[in-house]
């Protein structure tokens, strides 16, 4: 009896580990595109850095954006539901701000004039893939509804529509992604990746699919990424497995490379990129695609638990922002630690030679460029500081930017 | 706050030949009507007692029988003793209706030192009788600093000088019975005076000491200085997340009062502080008020000599200049700072205490609308304050 209790009692205790706001590898599986954030990305889509960031106040329920060459706002946005949590997109092109929140979607042009639910979600939008330099965005709720937005340079939505997630065939959505070529790719769960034709959708209302589904092999597909540079390439993976997909010819590439352990940790910035565990060998094994091959490098002497990855394969960068001294196989599936003794370290990447170590701020959501850090503290006046990480010279600050805003 | 201070330390000190300080009465005015009245109640125990062989008046014994008071009565030989003690029976009937009568005598007070001319010199006394005026001028600044017995020593002096003894005034020069000499009478005025005022002692249930009343603070005096705790209130409700609705309120304040008239000046620190967000930010604010200004002061009651007499109510009317501090903490802390000129009405009620110390309870209405920059904290609305204070005048 006593040990059922204590079985019981260790069991609650790994549960409740695991339902906290840190980084949780199960919840980056099974969306389209990249999990919603309240903080937009520091580079393009094209994996350029950019020099402005929106972030999503819930003091204040405003969009701020930062200019982050003088750390000052450029503009602050109210939104149409305050009090509850928004994500956000941003594309620097247009200058335009896309919010999104339980039932709603609004873009904000450059000229902060919004553009309210231009398309109606039951669900919250959870997910979406955004290419603005193709002018697309897909939107993935917890619903499973597929939103469909076709967006001009300037943040405008030209054609919008909503579909669901059954595709047919008893075959449903599992992971996908918009590729290089524009093209929206979708797993699906009898292991099929298809290609959807977006204007057609747009236009019937139904999904309507180009060329043959590609029979992967797989089983359970769960993550599908696009190959930066591959506009015919797609790299998808399952909880074991991962393979290179070319949805030109329709073939896998090679035969898909089985994965050493479990999966500890996905990230599809800049370069998609999984991390596994087999808690038998030290450190982790970071899997990548290159020349249309998946590759691997065994991480033998890492340590912290992972909040932060940025693999940048063009700039010859990997990045990895970690919180504690514990090892990463056990401390990345812990969820809910407290983000202390946070560090930055980078590596160049083709032959891991140590670029750089330094703290960064506990307690802070966090967005990576290739030579900056920028940090928004959790402080209800409102606190953001901007690393330069070569310079040596303390990070730029901005405080009581929300003050303004608090009535 | 430097500026109002140099300004009171400057004020003149107002020469005065006569005060009149409002209804609650004037500087030495509670001493001498103190003095009075224990003259009249020494010259009733003695007119009790003036058949009473066993009784000797011009002696000294109990409290008094070291201090230089009863100097005077201890160089008597007895036949001087004797005719002292008659002569303070014989008196007594006109001391008390010089005491009792509103304009029998007149007391004058005067700032100017006292001089009177004395066989070819003149010397400087406390206070001097003329007696075809029938008026009695007190050095005032003396008077005060009197002890009680030495008051009444003077003033039954001074006042036996407006009597006659066997048909004669009562001077200080000359032979008086057994007083010999050119200082005769003055000896015999001397021996009288300290008699009366020794005899509190012999006779306590009889003369009161009207200690209370001596000790008890009077409003004559010119100069103010007090503090006041309490609280500051909106009168309205202020929006805003940082806004303050209420302050606890220190002042400290001076005022120089001329007559019933009162110039003014203060200074009040309001401050509140407070968790808001969740209690994740602190809010500190300190509102610092100057004020300088005018006021009038009201007696409701009469009687100078009673503690309601004293009490009395101080309106103000005053000018505020504010200089307000406003710091929004969470892991730094922000300031903000803002000025403004106002304006404010005060309602005081004073109370007397003892040795120069008052109580008192107000009330004020602050006119005085400011607002920050940058941050949403804006007092449209008037402030409403309550306090109680003490004070000490000099």
């Amino acid at each position: 009896m006593l040990s059922k209790v204590l079985i019981l009692t260790a069991a609650s205790l790994l549960l409740s580990a695991c339902d906290g706001h840190y980084y949780n590898p199960n919840n980056d599986k099974n969306l389209i595109g990249t999990k919603l954030e309240d903080m937009s990305s520091l580079n393009d889509d094209a994996g350029n850095d950019i020099n402005q960031i929106v972030v999503y106040d819930q003091t204040v329920s405003r969009i701020h954006q930062f200019n982050l060459d003088n750390m000052n706002i450029e503009r602050s946005l109210p939104v149409l539901n305050p009090g509850i949590p928004h994500n956000v997109l941003y594309n620097l092109a247009g200058n335009y701000v896309i919010d999104f929140t339980t039932k709603h979607i609004s873009f904000y042009d450059r000229l902060g004039r919004p553009n309210h639910n231009p398309i109606r979600f039951v669900g919250t939008p959870i997910s979406a893939a955004f290419r603005p330099s193709l002018g697309l965005l897909v939107v993935y709720d917890s619903l499973m509804s597929v939103g469909i937005l076709k967006v001009n340079a300037a943040g405008s939505v030209l054609q919008a529509g909503k579909v669901g997630a059954d595709l047919g065939g008893n075959r449903t959505i599992a992971a996908g992604d918009i590729d290089d070529g524009g093209r929206l790719i979708l797993a699906l769960s009898d292991g099929s990746i298809v290609k959807v034709d977006l204007d057609a959708v747009l236009s019937t209302g139904v999904w309507t699919l180009t060329g043959t589904p590609i029979a992967t092999g797989l089983t359970d597909i769960n993550w599908l990424a696009p190959v930066r540079g591959q506009p015919n390439q797609v790299m998808v993976a399952t909880k074991d497995k991962m393979a290179v997909i070319d949805t030109l010819a329709g073939t896998v590439i090679g035969t898909p490379t089985t994965l050493n352990g479990s999966i500890v940790w996905r990230s599809k910035g800049i370069d998609a990129h999984i991390l596994t565990s087999n808690y038998a060998s030290a450190g982790v094994r970071l899997y990548y695609v290159s020349g249309s091959t998946v590759l691997s490098k065994q991480l033998q002497r890492a340590s912290g638990g992972i909040t932060h990855s940025r693999l940048d394969q063009s700039a010859d960068l990997l990045t990895f922002v970690t919180a504690g001294s514990y090892k990463w196989r056990s401390a990345s599936l812990v969820d809910g630690n407290e983000p202390l003794d946070r560090m930055i370290r980078q590596w160049r990447f083709s032959d891991l030679d140590a670029q750089l170590e330094e703290k960064v701020v506990d307690g802070a959501k966090l967005a990576l460029a290739r030579r900056s850090v920028f940090a928004l503290m959790e402080n209800k006046l409102g606190w953001a500081l901007n690393y330069d990480l070569y310079s040596g010279a303390p990070p730029v600050q901005r405080r009581g930017f929300n003050v303004p805003y608090i009535p | 706050m430097k500026l109002w201070m140099c300004f009171f330390l400057t004020l003149p000190s107002v020469s005065f030949a006569n005060t009149f300080v409002g209804n609650g009465g004037g500087a030495g005015d509670v001493e001498l009507s103190v003095t009075k009245k224990q003259i009249a109640e020494a010259f009733r125990a003695i007119e009790k007692r003036k058949d009473d062989v066993e009784v000797e008046f011009c002696s000294c014994s109990g409290t008094y029988q070291n201090r230089s008071v009863c100097e005077p009565l201890r160089s008597l030989n007895d036949k001087e003793r004797e005719f002292c003690g008659e002569a303070l029976a014989e008196q007594a009937p006109e001391i008390l209706r010089l005491v009792n009568s509103s304009n029998a005598v007149s007391f004058r007070w005067t700032n100017e030192s006292i001089r009177v001319a004395d066989r070819g010199e003149t010397r400087a006394v406390d206070a001097v009788t003329n007696r075809e005026k029938r008026e009695i001028t007190i050095n005032l600044k003396r008077f005060l600093e009197l002890k009680q017995f030495e008051r009444v020593f003077l003033l039954t002096h001074e006042m036996l000088h407006l009597t006659s003894l066997n048909g004669k005034p009562m001077d200080d020069e000359g032979k008086v019975g057994p007083f010999d000499g050119d200082e005769g009478g003055r000896r015999l005025l001397n021996a009288m005076g300290a008699s009366a005022a020794v005899l509190q002692s012999k006779y306590p249930r009889e003369i009161n000491s009207y200690q209370s009343r001596l000790n008890r603070s009077q409003s004559w005096k010119r100069f103010w200085l007090g503090m006041n705790f309490g609280t500051a209130k909106m009168t309205e409700k202020p929006k805003g997340t940082f806004a303050s609705d209420k302050f606890a309120q220190s002042q400290l304040t001076a005022h120089y009062a001329l007559g019933n008239f009162i110039l003014g000046a203060g200074y009040r620190l309001q401050r509140n502080d407070k968790k808001v967000l969740d209690g994740a930010v602190t809010v500190e604010e300190n509102v610092n008020i100057y004020s300088v200004g005018l006021g009038y002061r009201i007696f409701p009651f009469g009687d100078p000599e009673t503690f309601l007499g004293q009490s009395h109510f101080v309106l103000q009317v005053m000018a505020d200049y504010v200089n307000a501090d406003l710091k929004l903490s969470q892991s730094f802390d922000l300031k903000y700072s803002t000025k403004t000129w106002g304006g404010s009405a005060a309602l005081n009620y004073y109370l007397p205490l003892i040795w120069s110390f008052w109580g008192y309870a107000g009330v004020s209405y602050e006119m005085h609308p400011y607002k920050y920059d940058n941050v949403n904290v804006n007092y449209e609305k008037n402030v409403l304050s309550q306090y109680l204070g003490v004070s000490y005048a000099f």
